[in-house]
């Protein structure tokens, strides 16, 4: 289990033994305790690419709901830039400047009633102040770099289809220009050749803006294709944790991510 | 069921469906024509857009309100089946599972009762109790533990692959001959999809269910199926033997879309993009249908729409670029040099 | 970075992909034609009746009661000889004023506390809760009476008062819809936009929720009219000679077995009225609903 990790300097995101615990029932019956996310423990490095991958109920969701200031954990720290994000209420507009969220279903994450360029340069105009016709102008140079032709800036999300408005989130997303976007699932509803072509989209973004990912999936092939680090979560708890290159079936050390490994379907491959 | 081992059970025959608009026709499916045989399991994979839900839902009778049969015909067991609810001939020789088990669930029901509902709606004439012993003796046969006690729980207390067995279990409740299932294990863990897979493989070996197997997920029908029926824009363009169309495929859709997968973006150590989208229904133009992203486009794709014909004995494809094998070497002497 | 080939329209195909959201029209068909035009008609008329050429709508003519239709009289008059079309004009002036007075005071106290209560929850939303409960339970007749007995102020203070009974049903619709809205991811894409809790409520949660509004008003309005007329009736709302559709039944009640036309003119204008505000609540909530 040799992790290389960059420089203490670089680290972007610390994550420190944070826990989260769910009550279900309602105000008569207090429920059974649910521990989402169990003493995880995460560092991401500037312009580093960590995958967790997780079946559902592992708490990788929520765990992106923590490092994005939207699931306030119930102990542990959460370090932004050097920032504790859970000190004093407010802090989630300032994490937000560095941290932003690409969301798994296209088609509601986007409001409907603003059209393209609109929901890409909201972000321009309330974070960095930029006035109407200034925004609009980046918004539009925003859509251009994510493939998105001038055709589609005007329209509303309605008319798009999946993999176009996936690319208009991760506009919205690049338009506070943040040093880390959390991608919950953001390529597991679309097609594969559509799921290739975003993949490639945050490849080319990361290298161009020295971007960090934080990628929650429950596609582990997907996470060994493009992350640099992988952990892998199992009922709250991170249980591996793993260079991407070097993971195989064989390689792994933990039953439950060979398991996982195992578990994906075997295509016959092309010669 | 009185079918032989490798005879066929289900067929479909240049089935065509479009919108149902008065003065218009926009084709949504065109001409697709597949037969399936008694114990087969027979994967159709595509992109959202490529028809395979729509194809599905005609043979399982359920083609929705608002798309029409505009030609062709579904034969199972060698009876003529309706491929709309309206026509009210479903067949009791074909059954359907779906993607989300929770949505075709009755969440204030118990297990037990659904599955006894599902087998006297078939069987009129059956008791209330023997419907009830018999959903415990389907439940088993769908590996669910306990299968007694199962029975009088509620939905909400089985877990994801859980409601999926229990859906496979109302489906088979009436021994039909053909099961399609679309989507069946996209909503579940792979850990889960396995053993439901499993399930599905179990059921053709004792009871000679053929499955329709309908998936967006390459892999997983590489890994289970027969054979394979890809489809783009509303065609097959591919088909035949699994072993043939994976590791031989002849249409370049097929190839670009397996170089997309991650698995064979890891193996090749990166990604490959196929660009643009499938087209919409009313975008198709003149020509083959996947020349705006094909990389052997020439000036013939743009004007001739391929037909489906005979690479090898059982493995069709729709490329003009494809010729017969004796022929082949000068197109794979272009596919080599010219990329 | 190289432009993809995504430069085509995307059109929704077919049925398997709804459209979705806002700025999607409504098919209104014939009824909803009617029912919509109808109602514009009446709103025209009420705005322009000051200025149209008509008789003084409560100038009496004891001489020349219950005439026939004339040049001078395109409806005939009255039981107390006055102008019967000035009259319905009016009244259809004053009922509609009156209902959409009704109509603004529910909704301005109903809506944004419906929205508030649902998208923040807490104690906010527990007491507004009670205090919905509370006002629902008052019945409406005996409040507008015992306003009346005591106040007298009108039937703009009796609408008011109207107003507020109706605004727990504005507010209860309100706050469910904006939970539904709530849980839209795209809610919490505008916070991390930057965007204030102000401007999501105006610019997120409005709009999704603005369709209910339309459908929640045509009915109550319809409601109102209703009400309107059947306190006007009893001499508790808009009070004689005044004409609205209210008092122009309750003076002319008594002619129903001499001169049914007198009671029928505005009888006919009320309920089609009410008839055409629910048309256009069940299209528009039918609408919402295929959405």
């Amino acid at each position: 289990m040799s992790v290389e990790r960059k420089a203490e300097s670089d680290v972007l995101v610390e994550v420190e033994s944070v826990t989260k615990t769910y009550r279900t029932g309602n105000g008569l019956r207090r429920g059974t305790p649910t521990v989402a996310v169990d003493g995880v423990s995460l560092r991401i490095a500037q312009g580093e690419w960590v995958g967790v991958v997780g079946e559902s109920g592992s708490g990788k969701s929520t765990l992106a709901g923590i490092v994005c200031g939207v699931v306030r954990p119930d102990s542990g720290s959460v370090r932004v830039a050097g920032q504790e994000m859970y000190a004093r209420r407010g802090m989630d507009r300032i994490i937000w400047k560095t941290v932003q969220m690409v969301f798994q279903d296209p088609y509601t994450s986007l409001n409907p009633a603003m059209t393209i360029t609109e929901i890409v340069a909201e972000p321009l105009r309330l974070w960095h102040g930029v006035d109407r016709r200034e925004a609009d102008r980046q918004a539009m140079a925003l859509l251009d770099q994510v493939g998105l032709s001038s055709a589609v800036a005007g329209r509303r999300p309605g008319g798009l289809s999946g993999g176009q408005r996936q690319r208009a989130s991760i506009a919205r997303a690049l338009a506070v220009s943040p040093s880390l976007i959390v991608l919950d699932e953001s390529v597991s509803a679309l097609d594969v050749s559509v799921q290739a072509q975003i993949l490639q989209l945050l490849l080319d973004l990361k290298r161009e803006r020295d971007l960090a990912y934080l990628l929650i999936s429950h596609d582990i092939s997907v996470i060994r294709l493009v992350c640099d680090r992988i952990l892998v979560m199992n009922k709250g708890e991170v249980v591996d944790e793993h260079s991407a290159a070097s993971l195989t079936e064989e390689t792994a050390d933990h039953p439950y991510t060979r398991r996982l490994l195992s578990a994906v379907p075997r295509m016959t491959a092309s010669g | 069921m009185a079918s032989e081992p490798g005879q066929t059970v289900l067929t479909v025959d240049n089935v065509t469906v479009e919108l149902d608009r008065p003065h218009e026709s926009t084709p949504l499916v065109t001409d697709v024509s597949f037969a399936v045989r008694r114990g087969e399991m027979v994967g159709m994979v595509g992109e959202s857009g490529s028809g395979k839900s729509l194809t599905a839902s005609a043979v399982a009778g359920l083609l929705p309100r608002g798309v029409r049969l505009a030609r062709g015909a579904v034969e199972i067991d060698g009876r003529a089946a309706g491929t709309d609810a309206t026509a009210r001939t479903r067949h009791d020789g074909v059954a359907m599972v779906f993607q989300n088990p929770m949505t075709s669930l009755n969440p204030s029901m118990r297990v037990g009762d659904q599955v006894a509902e599902a087998i006297r709606l078939r069987r009129p004439g059956t008791s209330r109790r023997d419907a009830r012993r018999e959903a415990v003796e389907v439940l088993e046969r769908v590996e669910i533990t306990r299968p007694a006690e199962r029975a009088r729980q509620y939905p909400f207390e089985f877990s994801g692959g859980m409601r999926q067995r229990v859906m496979i279990a109302i489906s088979i409740a009436h021994r039909p001959s053909v099961l399609v299932a679309d989507e069946p294990t996209t909503a579940l863990d792979v850990t889960v999809q396995r053993g439901v897979m499993d399930l599905l493989d179990r059921l053709r070996a004792d009871m000679g269910l053929a499955v329709l197997l309908v998936s967006h997920d390459l892999a997983l029908v590489g890994e289970r199926c027969d054979r394979l029926l890809v489809m783009y824009a509303g065609e097959l363009v591919e088909q035949g033997e699994t072993e043939n169309v994976l590791r031989r495929p002849l249409h370049p859709y097929v190839r670009a879309l397996q170089r997309c997968t991650p698995e064979h973006a890891i193996a090749a150590g990166g990604l490959y993009s196929l660009p643009g989208r499938v087209p919409q229904a009313g975008e198709v133009r003149t020509g083959c249908r996947f020349a705006a992203r094909c990389e052997l486009r020439t000036a013939e794709c743009d004007e001739t729409h391929p037909t489906l014909d005979a690479y090898a004995p059982g493995h069709l494809v729709r490329c003009v670029h494809v010729g017969r094998p004796e022929q082949d070497h000068h197109h794979e002497r272009r596919a080599e040099g010219g990329v | 970075m190289t432009e993809v080939l995504e430069t085509e329209p995307v059109r929704a195909a077919g049925p398997a992909e709804p459209t979705a959201g806002a700025g999607r029209r409504v098919r209104l068909g014939w009824p909803g034609t009617l029912a919509l035009g109808f109602v514009l008609i009446c709103l025209l008329i009420a705005l322009l009746v000051p200025f149209l050429p008509l008789a003084e709508p409560n100038e009496q003519d004891l001489g020349d009661t219950l005439a026939r239709y004339s040049a001078d009289h395109l409806l005939g008059t009255d039981q107390l000889g006055r102008d019967l079309l000035a009259r319905l004009l009016w009244a259809i002036r004053t009922s509609l004023f009156a209902g959409l007075t009704a109509i603004v005071v529910a909704t301005l106290i109903g809506l944004p506390t419906g929205m508030l209560a649902g998208y923040r929850r807490g104690w906010f939303d527990t007491v507004s809760a009670r205090i919905a409960d509370v006002v629902l339970t008052v019945p409406a007749l005996v409040l507008l009476l015992t306003v009346h007995t005591a106040l007298r102020t009108g039937i703009t203070g009796q609408m008011v008062t109207l107003g507020v009974i109706f605004a727990p049903r504005i507010y209860r619709v309100m706050r469910a819809e904006t939970i539904r809205v709530a849980t839209m991811p795209y809610l919490l894409a505008g916070r991390m936009s930057g965007c204030s809790h102000v401007r999501i409520l105006w610019r997120y949660l409005l709009p999704g929720i603005r369709a209910q509004v339309r459908v929640q008003v045509s009915y109550l309005l319809g409601l109102s009219l209703l009400i309107e007329a059947g306190i006007s009736f009893l001499g508790v709302g808009v009070e004689s000679p005044d004409a609205s559709l209210g008092t122009m039944l309750s003076g002319a009640a008594a002619m129903l077995a001499s001169d049914a036309r007198v009671v029928l003119i505005p009888a006919a204008v009320l309920s089609l009225l009410i008839l055409s505000l629910n048309v256009i609540g069940d299209i528009e909530s039918e609408g919402e609903r295929r959405g």
